[in-house]
């Protein structure tokens, strides 16, 4: 059992960082065992690649392609962030920004998040799912407050107010759900492969009440826009390995969720119209997003509104159905987690230079942190779907299907706002990496190449999935379609 | 016993729903998850299941105990008697509640079971709460009233394996401790809990 | 009929023995040891010995005000049950009822605006104030009643929920918001203080307080009847276990005792609510009928929709 390695892994690496006052030693533990993690996720993959699913303990865990993916992705960005953030903490720790006792905080809470990330995935009682869900609340509520200073800690409590309501509201809609099928009476089984097969709701407008109060539930955590005031404020205030994980990890995972009670509602006859609630969500983050960025100050914040967008893009992948756009949403999830990775840390190693987060205060960064310079630009092609990467298939896949469905108007205003995030982010990026500021001459940083290897990682998994997502890759994405359904 | 305390419940909502002392707000909750969990004990001498008493047990400890204990401690600690502005005064909120209550009864007619009525209407109680205040202690406790309908509704609608139902009390419960850290970290940092202080992110 | 007549008669002549309970209690409470029980009495006889005096400027209102004022008290005991129903009376609409105790009011501000003086018609709009918010909340609380017992009669009303053996969470909601009401439309402690003659709180004292001689004793009689009549309503609605609804002697005597031990608690819950509670200023007396009217509506909603 590959589950109970990685398990005990990541618990005894939360127990020994809650006792270790050596952080070193923490941090470096933390790296071994994140990366045994992606290796049983790569092997597990070969093992779903040849087997279709993996069903354990009384089919209570259940792993399919859907959700190898999003393990792949979590594996990838922890990885990346785990050797981010040995010298993140210890760079912090050296500038007595946090306490010592505050980075042992980080790392037990660092774990958490990922067994919680775990649960979600392998787990097939939907209950599990939310379970883990509402233990990511719990696991990143402190790691956005960690530096305890105003600004974070009123992100962290906009975070978890507005978090925990939405899982309040989709718990609520869970409950709705199986009540709708008229099992309230009875232990019922609340596996996700058995409601798959079994889910006949008596009550259609229930089952449309429940599923809608999921997606607005859940989909506060994804980050959509009516529900998106905590997003912008947490991404910016968290220290940046937090952010990238919230942002490569979280958001996908919400989204997961959502999809895999999607797959069950859209199963019912009568409620094959709830796919509009992606397009019209989708369209609004879109919207509210793309012009949000135009008129950003703070470069974090920046990230934040792009990483709304793209999720806009993937759900309205999923909205538009089909197998194109289906698998450009998939497509376009794991380049975003790790584009999106890449971006915040290189803006984590800014902030760690600059002390600041503002766009007007950094000049000339190609002079100052020329690699820092290069990989913000390559990680802004990336997650606005320049042509190199595979980001643009899956763009242009979903504006393919959008487009052979008939969605004109839908399609037109997400070429326009694909086009204006664009637009906002080479403005941006373009003034702070060559344009000249009031100093006289521009110096190189020593710091400039302290943290860069957690980024070329993150850049060689998108090569890597752009690269393999027509050969290697494409029977596990292509089953994932399959499973979502056309 | 269960009508008596689910109208004991109600009150004890629809009052805090207008109340501006934090005091007395904290003294309404302690009050509801006191009944909350008799509730639980009640259910759980009916039927005759064990996690009905473990649901009771945790909820009398952390809602009734812990929590109303820490909240008080950091309002005398920090001489917050009461709101002095509210977002929605208290005769607006009142009437809010009002028609919210009976939106609720319209919206689930049809379901046969008193709780998940009354959960609901907790959870809706519980957001004017949440919403008409200014301090984060009173946000806090609006969040939790909103939990207590959360758990009112989970005891009452379907039934689920015992391990699964335990494990959402805990993170629930856990949830609600980490309000009340984070409420210290909040006093501590900005030495109110005021937040209207909360508004420094900008744009 | 007869025993309707006599229950009546005894309420009349109990009330202003109630109003020295509640004083006594006060003083218990408060730890001292206050006026015998049976002072409203004196009071009231050392009123209506002395001769009347009426002001120049006023009006026939204020002459003719205190006897129909009272008469109105003595009236509205006629019909209300106190501890027999037979539950097929002809009288006993609760509208009628409300609108009777309503015209105590009315005739109130009216002899507070009659003579002129600042008091009297601060007294009266404050009066006016507090009952333009009070007086949909009764509605509310009919209704409920209606739905409940599908009667507008108290004597049926009474009866039915005499025998009923179940109470429902409604039920109890709505007793809550009918007492938020009674207490606010007796001005009482929360919305007003009976005791003080403060110029810048009163609100009942102010809209009297050119009234002497035997007016004011017509007057402190009727709002002692008032407030018994108000409280046997209440008793009678939501909580008439106990009464007697057949003519038989052991019946009579257990709901008399029965009675009188639910006044005095509740005499005593008033008692303790006075003293604990600081006056609200005039303008958060709305919310308190606010929190009454969400209440009333909840308790309808939870009998209607269920």
């Amino acid at each position: 059992m590959e589950f109970i390695l990685m398990f005990s892994l990541l618990i005894t690496t939360m127990i020994f960082s809650i006792f270790t006052k050596d952080i070193k030693k923490t941090a470096i533990i933390n790296i071994i065992s994140s990366v045994i993690n992606v290796a049983v996720v790569i092997y597990l993959m070969f093992r779903i690649n040849s087997i279709g699913f993996l069903s354990y303990m009384n089919n209570s865990i259940y792993i399919d392609s859907l959700s190898i993916i999003q393990m792949f992705v979590g594996s990838g960005v922890t990885f990346i962030t785990a050797i981010y953030s040995y010298r993140y903490v210890l760079n912090e720790l050296r500038d007595e920004i946090i306490s010592e006792r505050r980075a042992r905080v980080f790392f037990t809470l660092f774990n958490a998040f990922v067994i919680s990330l775990l649960i979600i995935c392998i787990s097939n009682n939907i209950m599990g799912m939310w379970i883990g869900l509402e233990g990511t609340t719990i696991a990143t509520t402190f790691l956005i407050g960690l530096e305890k200073n105003k600004l974070s800690l009123e992100a962290a409590w906009k975070y978890v107010i507005l978090c925990s309501i939405g899982i309040g509201i989709g718990f609520i809609g869970i409950i709705l759900m199986l009540y709708s099928a008229g099992q309230e009476t009875t232990v019922l089984s609340l596996n996700w492969t058995n409601l798959l097969n079994s889910y006949k709701p008596i009550n259609i407008d229930m089952a449309k009440i429940a599923f809608t109060l999921i997606f607005i539930g859940i989909g506060t955590k994804a980050g959509f826009v009516p529900m998106h005031a905590w997003f912008s404020d947490g991404h910016s205030e968290a220290p940046s390995p937090v952010s990238a994980m919230v942002s490569g990890i979280l958001l996908n995972i919400a989204l997961y969720v959502i999809v895999r009670f999607y797959i069950i509602i859209k199963m019912v006859s009568g409620i094959e119209n709830v796919k509009y609630l992606f397009i019209i969500f989708a369209m609004i983050s879109l919207l509210v997003s793309a012009f949000t960025m135009l008129k950003q100050t703070n470069y974090k914040r920046l990230l934040a509104f792009s990483s709304i967008e793209n999720m806009g893009i993937i759900s309205l992948g999923i909205g538009f159905g089909g197998h194109l756009g289906i698998f450009g949403g998939l497509l376009h999830s794991i380049i975003h987690s790790f584009g999106k990775t890449l971006l915040f840390l290189v803006a984590g190693n800014l902030v760690s230079v600059y002390r600041t987060k503002r766009i007007d205060k950094i000049h000339k960064l190609i002079k100052t942190m020329p690699m820092n310079g290069v990989f913000l630009i390559l990680g802004m092609l990336i997650v606005t779907g320049a042509p190199p990467f595979g980001s643009f298939f899956s763009e242009f896949n979903i504006l393919m299907e959008g487009i052979n469905k008939g969605y004109y108007f839908a399609v037109t205003l997400y070429a326009l706002c694909i086009l204006i995030a664009f637009a906002a982010l080479l403005n941006v990026f373009i003034r702070m990496i060559f344009v000249k500021g009031d100093e006289e001459e521009y110096k190189r940083f020593d710091k400039d190449s302290e943290n860069i290897v957690p980024v070329i990682i993150s850049l060689i998994y998108v090569v890597f999935v752009t690269l393999t997502f027509n050969n290697i890759l494409y029977p596990i994405l292509s089953k994932a379609v399959l499973i979502i359904g056309i | 016993m269960l009508e008596i305390l689910s109208a004991v419940i109600l009150i004890s909502a629809i009052i805090m729903s207008s109340l501006r002392r934090v005091n007395l707000l904290i003294r309404g909750f302690s009050v509801q998850s006191l009944a909350i969990s008799l509730v639980c004990f009640t259910l759980g001498f009916k039927t005759g299941e064990v996690h009905y008493y473990i649901i009771g047990a945790l909820t009398l400890l952390v809602k009734t105990l812990i929590i109303p204990i820490v909240a008080s401690k950091s309002v005398r600690e920090l001489k917050i008697n009461r709101e002095m502005k509210l977002i929605i005064d208290g005769y607006w909120s009142s009437i809010l509640t009002a028609l919210s209550i009976a939106t609720t009864y319209v919206f689930l007619d049809n379901f046969n079971n008193d709780f998940v009525k009354a959960g609901f209407v907790l959870m809706v109680l519980g957001g004017i709460i949440l919403i008409g205040r200014k301090k984060a202690i009173s946000q806090m406790i609006g969040f939790l009233v909103m939990e207590n309908g959360l758990v009112l509704f989970e005891i009452s609608m379907i039934k689920m394996t015992l391990i699964i139902e335990i494990l959402i009390i805990l993170e629930v419960l856990m949830l609600s401790v980490i309000m009340g850290v984070m409420v210290f970290y909040i006093n501590k940092a900005f030495d109110t809990v005021n937040t209207d202080y909360l508004s420094n992110i900008k744009e | 009929m007869i025993i309707n007549i006599i229950q009546s008669m005894i309420l009349i002549i109990a009330a202003p023995l109630f109003s020295g309970i509640l004083k006594r209690i006060k003083a218990i409470l408060r730890g001292y040891e206050g006026a015998p029980v049976l002072q409203p009495y004196f009071d009231i006889k050392k009123l209506l010995s002395k001769e009347r005096v009426i002001s120049k400027s006023s009006s026939f209102i204020t002459t003719v005000g205190p006897i129909i004022i009272l008469s109105a008290a003595i009236l509205s005991a006629f019909l209300t049950p106190v501890f027999f129903t037979a539950g097929n009376e002809l009288i006993g609409n609760m509208f009628i009822l409300i609108f009777i105790l309503s015209i105590i009011k009315f005739f109130n501000t009216l002899i507070g605006l009659d003579c002129a003086c600042t008091f009297g018609g601060m007294g009266s709009s404050r009066e006016m104030f507090i009952y333009m918010f009070a007086e949909p909340v009764v509605f509310l609380i009919l209704a409920f009643v209606y739905f409940e017992t599908k009667s507008f009669n108290i004597y049926k009303i009474a009866k039915l929920n005499a025998v009923r053996t179940d109470i429902s969470s409604a039920h109890i909601v709505a007793a809550i918001a009918f007492l938020i009401w009674l207490i606010a439309e007796n001005a009482r402690m929360p919305v007003d203080n009976p005791e003080t003659h403060l110029e810048l709180t009163m609100v009942h004292e102010a809209m009297i307080l050119d009234i002497s001689g035997r007016d004011l004793a017509y007057i402190e009689l009727a709002s002692a009847i008032k407030l018994a009549i108000f409280l046997t309503i209440f008793i009678n609605i939501f909580l008439p276990f106990g009464m007697a609804v057949s003519l038989s002697a052991a019946a009579l005597i257990k709901a008399v005792i029965l009675y009188l031990i639910k006044m005095l608690v509740f005499l005593l819950i008033i008692a303790i609510v006075e003293i604990s509670i600081a006056k609200f200023r005039l303008f958060r007396v709305p919310e308190l009928i606010a929190a009454s009217f969400s209440f009333a509506i909840a308790a309808i909603s939870m009998m209607y929709f269920s």
